[in-house]
């Protein structure tokens, strides 16, 4: 029996492969002990890892390194399809000006050529679409159906110019009960983290600050964070 | 690298990372030749940096002890603490106000900050703590002022001897058991009054997707105020405010080169929020008008789980600045005007010697005020 490499094992241990990989790969473990074993090793080292990291790492609420990683991998995906996809988008309908060329004798379309050309590229699609770790496609489905959100956003409310997803990119200082945060990309993190007795303010230009009486010293003492530019 | 297999890789190898107590390099701390403060001694306790993403959080613990080495009593101070300069979140400070401190005297100073600076910064010092400004009892000022310490001082310090003297007069009029109700109703308006969360978003432009508004201020006369608010309007959509255009006249006979307008916002329900501060740098000359614009954007996430819905706005001058340094702040007459009380926190000095009766009773609190 030919076993597999190991790379291609870890890779199935983690949910990586392929649709079509992984169903092979699912075919030789029910067959064979060693491979089935290796790959049960593996996700419980994956397991105690996690767990590891999560005692390890201050890490804020919800936030996971493995989903972390997806998602940075994915928005790069994301970022070359949609700049692609928002610059077509973006293009004026250009009908009349090629009809105008086909008329003034430009080389005739080969329509089969363009037919064979058409199904090559579903067929690709539909390879690159079922070889996605299904993980992957989903965070790819999503982010595409966000940019078209957003798109559609804009151009139902013109009248907010240049209005943009909340929490897209912008960064945002955030005054709340238990801390001032700031965040980024939607990512929160924590500046000052106070208690309900302290006096919270917020200053236009962009400062938070957090006034308290210190138990120890009765000192009246109030932390501030800024902006960059401040 | 498949981030999955990357785990399962690494579990062979268990690497410890991420948390890194920052021992190796100390914060460097930052006080000029001639400061009028002398640090003594620093401990930097449970202080540590950890990545997050693309950037190092530093949880950073520190108390100072400093010593007045200048020959004049210390008000207050400001620190500035910097882990990075261009980074969001990589700049705070640490202010302390409504201090006492005579000459030789020490004192401490705690920080307590989060601060973020990008991993390709992570070699070299963490922090830098350096002085921002003293503010002595002459109302004179040291440093370099770059957080317009100076101002925010000296605020302070008009706010303190403004309540202090308030206190005073309310103990040579009604005794003891007048002053204790004074402290009482403070210790009840710091607990009750109404907080909201609130985000800021630099630039002026609209997050939310809901229809626009353009919403008038109402203004709250102050009759002593030099700056008269003439009218004013903001952009809301939801639960966002933004774009604040407020028009101000100088009715005094000095110039004012900086003032400061409190936002009260009032939602659905009637319930009314001090929802920040617009701050203008300007030159009004006696009798002159000028516009105020603010550019950033006010976002309230959600109070009490519910959507806020902002039905009106009021502002107030909450204080301003003269072109000479002297400044006004409202009277403790104009801060009890309903409105005003409901929302806006007591002073910083009030806040102490609210404390310092809660803890220590009438009779520290009596030798308190008599030591101004």
């Amino acid at each position: 029996m030919k076993h597999p490499v190991p790379a291609q094992i870890a890779l199935f241990a983690g949910g990586d492969l392929g649709r079509w990989q992984r169903w092979t790969m699912a075919r030789h473990i029910a067959r064979c002990p060693a491979c089935r074993h290796e790959v049960q090793a593996l996700r419980e080292a994956t397991s105690q890892l996690r767990e590891l990291t999560d005692e390890m790492a201050d890490l804020p609420n919800g936030l996971n390194w493995n989903r972390l990683a997806e998602e940075m991998t994915g928005n790069i995906r994301v970022g070359l399809a949609a700049g692609e996809a928002i610059a077509l988008f973006d293009k004026p309908l250009r009908t009349r000006s090629l009809r105008a060329k086909l008329k003034l004798g430009c080389p005739p379309v080969s329509w089969n050529a363009a037919l064979v050309v058409m199904g090559a590229m579903v067929i690709f699609g539909i390879a690159f679409w079922t070889s996605l770790p299904l993980q992957q496609a989903e965070h790819l489905l999503a982010s595409f159906q966000r940019i078209r959100a957003e798109r559609i956003g804009t151009l139902i409310h013109p009248a907010n110019t240049g209005a943009s997803a909340p929490g897209a990119t912008d960064v945002v200082l955030e005054a709340s009960s238990s801390s001032i945060q700031v965040r980024e990309n939607g990512r929160a993190m924590s500046l000052i983290p106070h208690s309900d007795a302290a006096t919270v303010s917020v200053s236009m230009p962009g400062s938070a600050g957090v006034r308290f009486v210190d138990a120890d010293t009765g000192q009246v003492t109030t932390n501030k964070v800024y902006y960059a530019e401040q | 690298m498949r981030s999955s297999s990357a785990l399962a890789t690494c579990a062979l190898f268990l690497i410890p990372c991420n948390s890194v107590v920052f021992a190796a390099a100390l914060p460097k701390i930052d006080l000029p030749p001639d400061s009028p403060v002398v640090l003594l001694s620093a401990d930097y306790g449970e202080s540590n940096e950890t990545a997050r993403g693309g950037a190092m959080l530093l949880d950073f613990h520190a108390a100072l002890s400093l010593r007045n080495s200048s020959q004049r009593k210390i008000r207050g101070i400001t620190l500035l603490v910097t882990a990075q300069d261009v980074t969001p979140g990589g700049k705070g400070s640490v202010t302390v106000t409504s201090l006492d401190v005579g000459p030789q005297e020490t004192f401490p100073v705690r920080i307590d900050l989060r601060l973020l600076r990008p991993l390709q910064a992570s070699s070299g010092v963490p922090v830098e703590i350096g002085l921002d400004g003293v503010l002595f009892d002459d109302l004179t000022f040291y440093g370099p002022d770059k957080l317009s310490s100076r101002r925010t001082l000296t605020l302070s310090e008009w706010e303190a001897r403004r309540d202090r003297r308030y206190f005073k007069s309310v103990l040579a009029a009604g005794g003891q058991e007048k002053l204790r109700q004074e402290m009482l109703d403070s210790l009840t308006h710091q607990a009750d009054r109404p907080s909201l969360d609130v985000e800021v978003v630099r630039g002026a432009r609209a997050t939310s997707f809901e229809p626009e508004k353009q919403v008038q201020f109402a203004f709250l006369s102050l009759p002593d105020s030099p700056v008269e608010p003439m009218g004013g309007m903001a952009r809301i959509a939801g639960n966002e405010a933004r774009a604040p255009r407020l028009e101000v006249k100088n009715r005094s006979d000095r110039a004012i080169r900086y003032l400061e307008v409190g936002w009260i916002l009032h939602d659905r329900s009637g319930r009314e929020f001090l929802a920040g501060s617009v701050p203008a740098d300007l030159n009004l000359a006696p009798g002159q008008k000028s516009q105020i614009l603010g550019d950033a954007t006010l976002k309230f996430p959600q109070l009490g789980g519910q959507p806020l819905g902002i039905e009106g706005m009021t502002g107030f001058v909450s204080s301003v600045e003269f072109a000479d340094g002297t400044m006004w702040i409202p009277t403790r007459s104009d801060m009890e005007a309903p409105q005003l009380k409901r929302v806006v926190a007591p002073s910083d000095e009030e806040q102490r010697l609210a404390q310092i009766y809660r803890k220590k009773g009438m009779k520290a609190l009596i030798a308190e005020l008599n030591k101004f």
